[in-house]
């Protein structure tokens, strides 16, 4: 079961706003969703955390070589609201 | 009440690799705004990161100096929260299997400070607020430059030695050429975390964590304002909170952080785009072969093997590249103590309190001077001028020398003339020094030397005394 | 002409230009477009001038396989200048300042960009219909939906509004979508296809991969874009020939069918038209070995469980500061990211982007991840075994065939469940092609995957090849 409070936090985590009415049909979506995401509570395999099928030797690794990206301009033109090649966003206070 | 300080710390270095960790942009400070970026560091749609190699290697050489185990299975995770300076919204960093773990650091307290675990990541990007228009703007340019984060374990009793772990770090990463450790360049900083527990008791309180402090004196200041902010608390009987802090440089006070900082689920998992790294021991081997002769084993070299006193060889060992220069200089001249005492006298005074890590004149040259001294080409007080020339207009020794006079003649005959006038005058003195007076010897000496100076060197004289008087 | 293997000859014969060829679909792409909406953007000049260059490469006796063939992009693999849009409002103007490697492979070859195809938002469904342009529609019946969420790419080749296609393929979303739409589709193995410049939705689970009117085509396809690429940390070094084995026979060659593939849910016409190739790859000599997953039944929430988490951090990057979408005068950075996201993304997005932060979030990751990382590894050692005994594995590609439009759309967890056939293959990372073998009793395509053990992905395309060869393959009329 997913509480509207569950669904509050996973939207502050996502940072996701919700109307009234989608709260409630995402609440229910959602709970039907994880009744089916809760069958694998019954599974009870090992995780084995060292997993040598996705890993590399450290040899294999890029060498520490620059490369100068060639379309820099083209990155900071895509950005919605930019000033002196910066992109803005509303003042953020830490 | 009487309190006991536990201080643990999180150092984070930005290594000096030329490109970036997980892209191949440059990674040297500075630059106009987003001019180090590309489709990786700026998280667009479909980039993915690919690891540095060197990056790698550095954090493993670090780990290795500070006696670290290398875990040879090693993996990153995604630590994700959303921040202007932050463009994929996930920081790519090591949770369950950092790079190295287990080190520690020594102090001279005597206190031992072990490390938990040094991990690689990758640094977050730069803002500026502009107030007038309540924005603020961001720059990428240090996006995915390669961090190591050094955790502490909670070993640190005071402000002092947490000011000791962070300098003793930021030396040692110097001298193993993985970072430039330019706090001012916030290329190292620090988290503190700090709480109090009842003296002697072994439960550790409620800590606050203090947030990048970038400088020695901020660290032990913020320390020492936390320690009694929190010891009013509980001696008032109150409870610590467990929240981050910021330290305010101006007031010199700390105060809690606005951001979520305090109520973040960082929902780590492992980073699916880069694959996990494994180790060979040749790798490792490879790694030790690059670290080089470290402070305290510099130290013990100069005291035992150069016969240098303890107190000097800690000084030449402060800063690297003068330790380097001394080494330099023996290596052409191995006159250890003198190139060691007008280095000391002559050199250190002169860089102390510069910026530029750098003398303006070679090794060969100073060794130069050094032989000239101790040859009595030139007499000392001159050879110390000579160097302050070649700081102040640079050149070289001999003609340095040349130029002012500074080189010592020897003119055999006006020798020959005074002492030999000098003991016929004397002759009752010379007779005083047959039947076994031989202090009269100094006396001669003494006069001689005065008389001549410029024309012989002390050596030239004594030679001419010795002989005349055998006569 | 409906294949690659026939288009070059012509080409290379003179018998048809690049410019002729590729005019021909631009003309079809005008007339069925609006209709089957298997393209967002259309690339007209680009292509003629790619056609061009094409056919002074042909003229200059420089033409390798694919020169001046023109194909279809799914619209979330990025191509430099023209906009992809990943089938979201999010990306509605977004123009990459770089190219996929795959696509840089195959400008390389000369091919003829016709445009970018129609997809589920970020990929995420199984219809095309959470697509925020121009829905795909099945052009067997355009009533149906052509599946997802490569839907436009099955589209424009189902439709001959292209000759050949790229899609990408998190959970069926290649192989699924061909199914439905009659044509083949192949998933190669994880990391024998850069996924550089591929939009990410599951990093541990996407993977590029091509459509076309034969197993033969699709192999050609990946030899030019397989290969480990420098940008892509999870590509592999290991150099295929996909059509390597072409033509050899099957005899002897063993056949696994998993019986949780043939039980419950999986509709009767489908069941027997698969049954039907099973025999007909016995009378050529191969055979049957009944093999079992009995994890299967932990697919479909592993997958989920997974591909949402992943999703939940890829999508995070999408803050209305960078690029794309962004929301209008916002009063705080909090308020610029939350309305952007809120007002960018559609429902089924923002659903799993919820889902999989449920997943990892403290004190689920446990109950959730973790448990889908284990039965994950779990699979592998299952499909170890399997392989093992087995040359390749037949399994449907879809329970169903195509459904009409917006049904199930609005009961998610039903959509899920129709992923049964195809997440493992995703989950373990092996090579799995979809290929026609039949049509129900409306004439709606049904398909058949052929799936090989890791960098097998020779073995899938020589077996859907020998059915293809005696396959009598139906093309819709539009």
């Amino acid at each position: 079961m997913i509480t509207k409070e569950d669904l509050t936090t996973l939207c502050e985590l996502s940072r996701l706003y919700l109307s009234e009415e989608e709260m409630e049909s995402y609440g229910k979506e959602m709970t039907d969703i994880m009744n089916l995401m809760d069958t694998i509570g019954e599974s009870d395999f090992e995780y084995n955390p060292i997993d040598m099928a996705n890993a590399v030797p450290f040899t294999s690794l890029r060498t520490d070589e620059v490369t100068t990206f060639s379309d820099m301009d083209k990155i900071v033109e895509n950005g919605p609201e930019t000033t002196e090649n910066q992109f803005v966003v509303p003042k953020v206070v830490d | 009440m009487k309190f006991d300080t536990v201080i643990g710390l999180e150092i984070h270095a930005e290594l000096s690799t030329n490109a970036k960790v997980f892209c191949s942009c440059s990674a040297e400070f500075g630059g106009a705004p987003n001019t180090h970026i590309c489709p990786v560091c700026t998280a667009q749609p479909g980039a993915l990161p690919i690891i540095n190699q060197s990056a790698v290697e550095f954090a493993i050489r670090a780990g290795l100096a500070f006696g670290c185990e290398i875990n040879r299975y090693s993996r990153f995770d995604r630590k994700n929260y959303f921040y202007p300076d932050n463009p994929k919204a996930y920081q790519i960093s090591q949770l369950d299997l950092p790079l190295c773990i287990n080190g520690k650091i020594e102090l001279s307290t005597g206190n031992v400070v072990r490390i938990n675990r040094i991990h690689l990541e990758e640094d977050a990007g730069k803002l500026v607020h502009d107030d007038y228009h309540n924005q603020s703007w961001a720059d990428f340019n240090r996006c995915s430059v390669p961090l190591i984060e050094i955790v502490t374990e909670p070993d640190i009793k005071s402000a002092e030695e947490a000011a000791e772990v962070v300098s003793k770090i930021g030396l040692y990463l110097k001298y193993l050429g993985v970072c430039d450790a330019k706090m001012q360049e916030g290329s190292i900083r620090a988290d503190v975390n700090i709480s109090l527990k009842p003296a002697g008791s072994d439960k550790l309180g409620d800590r606050a964590e203090l947030k990048n402090m970038n400088s020695m004196r901020s660290i032990i200041r913020a320390i020492e304002y936390e320690v009694e902010r929190q010891a009013e608390i509980l001696e008032d009987g109150g409870v610590v909170k467990q929240e981050t802090r910021r330290f305010d440089d101006a007031m010199g006070t700390t105060s809690p952080m606005r951001t979520k900082e305090n109520a973040n689920d960082y929902r780590y998992f492992p980073e699916p785009d880069v694959l996990a790294i494994t180790f060979t021991e040749e790798d490792i081997e490879n790694a030790k072969a690059r670290i080089p002769l470290l402070p305290h084993e510099r130290v013990a070299k100069y005291v035992n093997e150069y016969k240098l006193t303890d107190e000097d060889a800690r000084v030449i060992t402060l800063e690297k590249y003068l330790s380097d220069f001394y080494d330099e200089t023996v290596a052409i001249y191995p006159e250890y103590k003198n190139v060691a005492n007008l280095f000391l006298t002559e050199i250190m005074r002169r860089v102390k309190d510069t910026e530029a890590e750098e003398i303006p004149f070679s090794a060969q040259d100073f060794a130069k001077v050094v032989e000239m001294a101790d040859k009595n080409t030139v007499n000392r007080n001159d050879a110390k001028t000579i160097i302050r020339i070649m700081f102040e207009e640079g050149g070289d020794p001999m003609e340095i020398a040349k130029a002012n006079g500074f080189i010592v003649t020897v003119d055999t005959s006006a020798i020959s003339d005074f002492i030999d006038n000098l003991l016929k005058e004397r002759a009752d003195l010379v007779e005083d020094y047959h039947n076994g007076k031989q202090n009269v010897f100094g006396f001669f000496m003494g006069q001689a030397t005065r008389a001549l100076t410029g024309k012989a060197t002390p050596m030239a004289i004594k030679q001419y005394l010795e002989d005349a008087l055998k006569k | 002409m409906r294949t690659i293997k026939e288009a070059r000859q012509m080409l290379d014969e003179k018998k048809i230009s690049s410019v002729e060829l590729t005019e021909e679909y631009l003309k079809k792409i005008k007339a069925n477009n609006e209709k089957l909406g298997a393209y967002i953007t259309v690339c007209e000049e680009d292509a003629i001038a790619q056609a061009k260059k094409a056919d002074e490469k042909i003229a200059k006796g420089e033409a390798s396989s694919l020169t001046g063939i023109p194909m279809a992009i799914k619209d979330n693999i990025c191509t430099m200048g023209i906009k992809t849009t990943c089938g979201s409002k999010m990306l509605e103007s977004y123009i990459p300042p770089y190219n996929a490697t795959v696509m840089e492979k195959l400008n390389a070859e000369g091919i003829v960009t016709l445009g970018k195809t129609s997809m589920d938002e970020f990929a995420m469904g199984g219809s095309s219909q959470t697509c925020y342009y121009n829905k795909p529609k099945n052009p067997f019946n355009p009533t149906c939906v052509p599946g997802g969420s490569s839907g436009g790419s099955a589209v424009a080749v189902s439709g001959d509004m292209a000759l050949c296609s790229l899609g990408s393929d998190t959970g069926g979303s290649i192989r699924q979508p061909a199914a439905f739409c009659g044509i083949t589709g192949m998933k190669p193995t994880y990391g024998s296809v850069s996924r550089f410049g591929l939009v990410a939705f599951g990093s541990s689970l996407d993977q590029i991969g091509p459509f076309a009117n034969s197993a033969q085509d699709c192999g050609t396809i990946l030899n030019v874009i397989s290969g480990r690429d420098k940008n892509d940390h999870t590509s592999r070094d290991i150099k295929l020939d996909f059509n390597a084995l072409v033509g050899e026979d099957i005899k002897g060659k063993k056949i696994g069918i998993p019986k949780e593939f043939f039980g419950e849910g999986i509709d009767e016409e489908v069941k027997a038209s698969v049954m039907a190739v099973a025999d007909f790859y016995k009378s050529k000599g191969a055979e049957l070995v009944e093999v079992s997953m009995p994890t299967l039944k932990y697919a479909v929430s592993a997958y989920y469980l997974l591909a949402c988490a992943e999703a939940s951090s890829n999508l995070s990057r999408y803050d209305g500061v960078k690029y794309g979408y962004r929301t209008d005068s916002p009063l705080s950075y909090d308020e610029l990211v939350k309305k952007s996201r809120s007002e960018g993304f559609g429902d089924e997005v923002k659903r799993r982007i919820l889902l999989g932060t449920y997943a990892l979030s403290s004190g689920y990751y446990d109950a959730y991840y973790k448990k889908a990382m284990a039965v994950r590894q779990q699979f592998r050692r299952e499909q170890a075994e399997i392989f093992e005994k087995c040359d390749v594995m037949l399994t449907p590609t879809a329970p169903t065939v195509a459904y009409g439009l917006n049904q199930n759309i609005d009961d998610p967890v039903k959509m899920y469940l129709a992923d049964i056939c195809t997440v493992t293959a995703n989950i373990v990372g092996i090579p799995s092609i979809s290929v026609p073998c039949g049509y129900d009793k409306n004439g709606m395509p049904i398909g058949f995957s052929i799936s090989a053990k890791q960098f097998d992905d020779a073995k899938a395309i020589q077996f859907a090849d020998i059915y293809e060869r005696e396959f009598e393959r139906k093309y819709a009329n539009i």
